[in-house]
């Protein structure tokens, strides 16, 4: 009797708790564009986004969010190039190359990388990454749009490999047995059966992984230089939407137009990310039909 | 299983209550005696003086706890002093508009501020300068350790971007500017004091911390940066510090006002200060106090 009543509420506090979940992020979506919606009074929309300058509290005013926004568009999609082959490599061995003796650390070990937070990856970034890249390229300062792409392929490396194994092992299911018996090559079977099976786990790993360097900021803020330029050179600096925040929101005065336009781009980052995994997920249902 | 389910349903409730109990608590606490004392004292103003305040209000809170502590005639009362950001502006307008007990501005007060209060009273807790600085071994450093102001503007707006447009014997390479975030206090400063009305070049690296931008400059002959009187100082091995137009960045000529990249941390209230907020501006201006302030990068004044 006791123990059914308990069910009884354990079930509802935890619908509760879901609930209030959801509307947390419900809220935290409308204060954001309640926030922003002010900037658009004074600037249009299109102004805002292809705007090619950011100088919010300068005499003459600009509120262009194009070199911010294009830098973030381009540091993820770097960080992506940089992660994907070796992260799909990674995965492929960890599922079917390597002994289970050695795989089961190795697993952990990418987990730990996973947890190692990103102020860490930023500073081993400035200590280690940029003297490399000043020396390697001769540049006055090694801040720039390759350092972020490097710094983060590494910091999504073990999320697109966790997700791309477990598909590369569903995926081998019943082929492997098949392929043996057949004589096939291992080689052979990755190649022309486990890899383009398993390409869903691949595209769900990079959106996660675009997902997490997107919004990344500690680490980049540490070694993009944060200049608002366009991210047109591999060695120019960059500052993208979440280093662009998180940099001025603590200065910017309360209810000051600066302060409304960061709602804004943060809006706009939002947007992207949504835009990002609509995209994902249409591709996918593409495929599977 | 069950037994799980159950464990699992009263760790939830605990924390909910626990929650709920949390955000009950110290209400209707108030203070007896004649005079309602007010134990809390409530800052509004620059986000730059803010951390200060902080710091100061963390090491007073944590040193005496209650009131009576401080002085023996206060009531027994918890210490309780917030700080809230928005701008040296709307610190004055909290005062004016009764909605904070101090406002903290980073600049000079201005007269229409001044007139505004019924009975203004400020004083200054500090001042706030920045040294320009480079690396030891910089080849400008080792030229000369003296640059002008409007050599200073041109440098930071981008219209000379390389060393050898300062002086044709300097290598041709990129000017590394190091600067702290738009719209931040440092930033400010500079803004005012050298650049006037031109913009910062979009190609400065903005670092977001001042500790951190002194590191940077401490490891790049090719960067030119300003650092924060304070953080300059703790790296003065590493650096070299330029005077500007001729005037040392030395605490004598920032208290002075010689030094023009500087600004004064100004409190200001309206009236008579309760016992309370006599006691923590006391605090402020004590050794202990003063030595917060250098702490946080800014020149305490005597």
């Amino acid at each position: 009797m006791l123990h059914c009543r308990f069910e009884k509420l354990f079930a509802a506090t935890v619908k509760g708790l879901t609930v209030a979940a959801l509307f947390i992020l419900l809220f935290i979506i409308l204060f954001i564009l309640k926030e922003s919606l002010v900037v658009f009074r004074q600037v249009s929309i299109g102004d805002f986004i292809f705007g090619g300058q950011w100088r919010p509290v300068s005499l003459n005013l600009r509120l262009g969010l194009w070199p911010i926004l294009t830098a973030s568009l381009v540091l993820s999609a770097l960080a992506l190039a940089l992660a994907l082959p070796p992260a799909v490599g990674a995965a492929l061995f960890l599922a079917h190359v390597c002994p289970d003796r050695l795989g089961r650390p190795l697993r952990s070990l990418i987990a730990i990388m996973a947890g190692i937070p990103s102020v860490v990856y930023g500073f081993a970034g400035v200590v280690l990454l940029l003297p490399i890249l000043e020396r390697l390229f001769k540049m006055s300062s090694g801040d720039s749009l390759l350092a972020g792409g490097i710094v983060l392929g590494v910091m999504i490396l073990p999320f697109i490999i966790a997700t791309t194994t477990e598909s590369m092992e569903a995926a081998a299911q019943g082929h492997s047995v098949v392929s043996r018996a057949m004589g096939v090559s291992r080689w052979y079977m990755l190649r022309r059966l486990v890899l383009p099976v398993s390409r869903m786990g691949i595209i769900a790993g990079a959106v996660l992984g675009v997902s997490r360097a997107m919004g990344e900021t500690m680490a980049v803020i540490m070694v993009v230089g944060n200049s608002p330029l366009l991210p047109t050179e591999l060695l120019g600096r960059i500052k993208p939407i979440p280093a662009l925040i998180a940099l001025e929101i603590g200065s910017a005065p309360l209810g000051s137009i600066h302060y409304h336009a960061l709602f804004g781009a943060g809006f706009v980052l939002l947007v992207l990310l949504l835009a990002i995994n609509l995209l994902f997920y249409f591709l996918r249902k593409r495929l599977v039909s | 299983m069950r037994k799980r389910t159950k464990f699992l349903t009263l760790l939830i409730l605990s924390l909910v209550i626990s929650t709920l109990l949390a955000a009950c608590g110290d209400r209707g606490k108030q203070t007896g005696g004649e005079l309602p004392f007010k134990s809390e004292i409530f800052f509004v103003g620059s986000s730059s003086m803010a951390p200060v305040i902080s710091q100061l209000a963390d090491q007073f809170t944590n040193q005496f706890r209650t009131w009576d502590q401080v002085d023996p005639g206060l009531p027994a009362a918890e210490i309780k002093i917030s700080v809230a950001t928005g701008g040296s502006g709307a610190g004055a307008k909290a005062v004016l508009d009764g909605t904070a007990d101090f406002g903290m501005l980073a600049r000079d007060t201005r007269e229409e501020e001044r007139g505004a209060l019924a009975n203004y009273r400020e004083i200054k807790i500090g001042m706030d300068a920045l040294v320009i600085a480079v690396k030891q071994d910089n080849p400008l450093a080792r030229q000369r350790r003296d640059i002008g102001a409007a050599e200073l503007r041109q440098i930071f707006a981008g219209e000379i971007s390389r060393w050898n447009e300062l002086d044709p014997a300097l290598p041709a390479k990129e000017i590394v500017l190091l600067v702290r975030d738009v719209g931040g206090g440092a930033h400010e400063v500079f803004q005012k004091a050298i650049m006037g009305k031109s913009d910062f070049s979009d190609r400065a690296v903005q670092v977001h911390s001042m500790p951190s931008l002194v590191s940077r400059l401490a490891g790049n002959r090719q960067a030119i940066g300003y650092a924060s009187y304070g953080v300059a100082d703790q790296f003065r091995e590493e650096l070299a510090v330029f005077s500007l137009d001729g005037v040392v960045p030395s605490a004598e000529n920032i208290m002075n006002g010689s030094y023009p990249v500087a600004r004064p941390l100004v409190l200001v209230w309206n009236g008579e200060l309760s016992a309370a907020e006599q006691a923590f501006l006391d605090y402020i201006r004590s050794p202990a106090g003063a030595r917060v302030i250098t702490e946080m990068g800014f020149l305490p004044l005597p």
